[in-house]
């Protein structure tokens, strides 16, 4: 007698279902079309729970699993799995671990035996959002049970994102101190003015850095570098190298040993072998006004002098971390003592010239807007700002790398 | 930004030309083809960088990595044809001294190595 007091119900069951459809069509609030994924090998079961929802009006998709393996496939786009805990390919809590972890956004609610309950209550603990008990739920229960359950997963979800958003700001800010110290001196025959713009790629820092150590009355270091690669990895170890360079330099370290072991750090903390720096630094004695410059694999600074500005002529050798190889030193005279030296990481030189163009800014085009009427008119602490501007104007939006840049001042600075 | 990586073996090298802007968004494409050759046993390369617009480091990378990988196989990586710019970072960087580069791929595929790298 089964079949025929079945087959009624199951052709009026649609007609129930688009009955519901319209009056929650016709609501303030129609709710959500909720995707069930039934993980369930007994038939009986499984035509039950669609009996229940169908009782209830509600209005799910449901479709069905009837093993763990057959699950996986069928996950994309399901907002609640609804698993039997008795399943044949996973009894028990390793097929609700395995479900869990490939899970994603979609609850998990778990279905037990009636003389189980407890193991629901482990279930739930174990992270699934709710239970059921065969045989103590009607389609009213049942059909809320999905209902909160994705709400409660959503909820879930959304802390967890703002938590991990909270703790990449957080570990970026500190890792920003890191990279842009504040400078170590206390000369005012010079002033030094700092600038770091992060890449439009992403929120998180690259691995540029800058640093100013004082070391005598009349001295003065300077660093300028960048790590390639634009992960925390790479930010993290611009903050070891920088802090290796001021360590080194304030422990006096004869200047043509300090690049060698900086170097050293590198390449026994990086991550993987082919991560390189470029660095560019400077000696300046405050007397002679006279520069030591090293140029490792990077762009050299610019000196602004005599209403003029053009790069420093220092010779380049290659990046830190490849072949090791003691960096050029190349002495340069910066004239008078009204100067400026402008030094900065690549990312300002990597722009386009104009928007959609292929050439790129490079060490002539920075040179080019440095010669603009209209440089000349803004203040030293506010150049470094103008020139992104103006870069990021040339490339018709944000530049794509990070930014840092030092601008080293004397008396009137140009 | 489009960036293009089609292989061809010439001789003993298979020529790896490159088409398009090299930099962090695009450099992973070029280092899947390369981790493939390489899975395959290719490991000796080369660069067609005639079609090579712009490098950034991150693009440096993944050469020096390719260097890195096929000196362990015993094999080569050399750069052909790069544009005026590209140059200029290779020497700037002051790679153009590890990464052997030549004027033109034929020059590239027929080079003989030096008996010490």
């Amino acid at each position: 007698m089964t079949g025929p007091s079945v087959a009624p119900w199951a052709t009026s069951a649609p007609g129930a279902n688009s009955g519901a459809g319209l009056a929650g069509g016709l609501g303030p609030a129609a709710p959500e079309r909720l995707r069930v994924l039934l993980v369930e090998d007994d038939e009986g079961d499984a035509f039950l729970v669609r009996e229940l929802l169908a009782e209830a009006s509600a209005p799910f998709d449901l479709a069905v699993a009837t093993s763990l393996r057959e699950a996986r496939q069928r996950l994309a786009g399901v907002h609640c799995v609804l698993l039997d805990l008795g399943l044949p390919d996973a009894q028990g809590f390793d097929g609700l671990r395995q479900l869990l972890a490939v899970a994603g956004s979609a609850a998990v609610c778990v279905l037990t035996g009636r003389f189980d309950e407890p193991l629901g209550v482990a279930a739930v603990a174990e992270g699934a959002q709710d239970y059921l008990v065969k045989g103590q739920v009607d389609g009213t229960l049942l059909s809320r049970s999905l209902r909160y359950a994705v709400e409660r997963k959503r909820a879930d979800e959304n802390a967890r994102k703002l938590r991990e958003v909270e703790l990449r700001q957080a570990e970026s800010a500190r890792l920003e101190r890191g990279l842009l110290p504040q400078p170590l001196m206390d000369t005012e025959l010079v002033r030094v003015h700092t600038f770091y713009r992060t890449g439009r790629a992403q929120g998180l820092l690259g691995g540029d850095f800058f640093d100013v150590v004082q070391t005598a009355p009349d001295r003065l270091h300077l660093i300028v570098g960048d790590v390639c690669g634009h992960s925390v990895d790479e930010a993290a170890l611009g903050v070891e190298l920088r802090v290796a360079w001021r360590a080194l330099v304030l422990g006096r370290v004869p200047e043509e040993q300090v690049l060698p072991a900086v170097e050293q750090v590198l390449m026994s903390e990086r991550r993987s072998r082919e991560v390189f720096a470029t660095v560019a630094t400077v000696t300046v004695d405050l007397v002679t006004n006279r520069a030591l410059v090293r140029l490792a694999g990077h762009p050299p600074p610019v000196l602004l002098v005599g209403g003029r500005a053009a790069p420093v002529a220092a010779r380049g050798g290659i990046v830190l971390g490849v072949r090791p190889t003691p960096t050029p030193v190349t002495e340069v005279e910066l004239g008078t003592d009204d100067w400026s030296l402008l030094m900065y990481t690549d990312g300002l030189i990597e722009g386009r010239v104009a928007p959609g163009a292929r050439e790129r800014l490079d060490v002539p085009g920075l040179c080019g807007l440095l010669a603009e009427p209209e440089s000349h008119q803004v203040p030293l602490p506010a150049l470094p700002g103008w020139l992104v501007g103006r870069a990021e104007q040339g490339n018709g939006g944000p530049l794509a790398d990070d930014v840092a840049m030092l601008v080293l001042t004397r008396g009137g600075g140009r | 930004m489009s960036l293009t990586v089609q292989t061809e073996q010439r001789a003993d090298v298979v020529v790896v030309s490159v088409a398009g802007e090299l930099d962090m968004a695009t450099a992973p494409r070029l280092q899947d083809q390369i981790t493939d050759l390489l899975e395959k046993g290719r490991t000796r390369l080369v660069f067609d960088l005639a079609e090579v617009s712009f490098c950034d480091s991150t693009g440096l990378s993944v050469f020096v990595r390719a260097k890195n990988s096929t000196d362990e196989a015993g094999g080569v990586v050399r750069l052909a044809a790069p544009q005026r710019g590209v140059l200029r970072i290779l020497e700037v960087s002051g790679l153009v001294e590890v990464l052997r580069t030549y004027p033109t791929v034929d020059e590239a595929v027929t080079a003989q190595e030096p008996a010490l790298d």
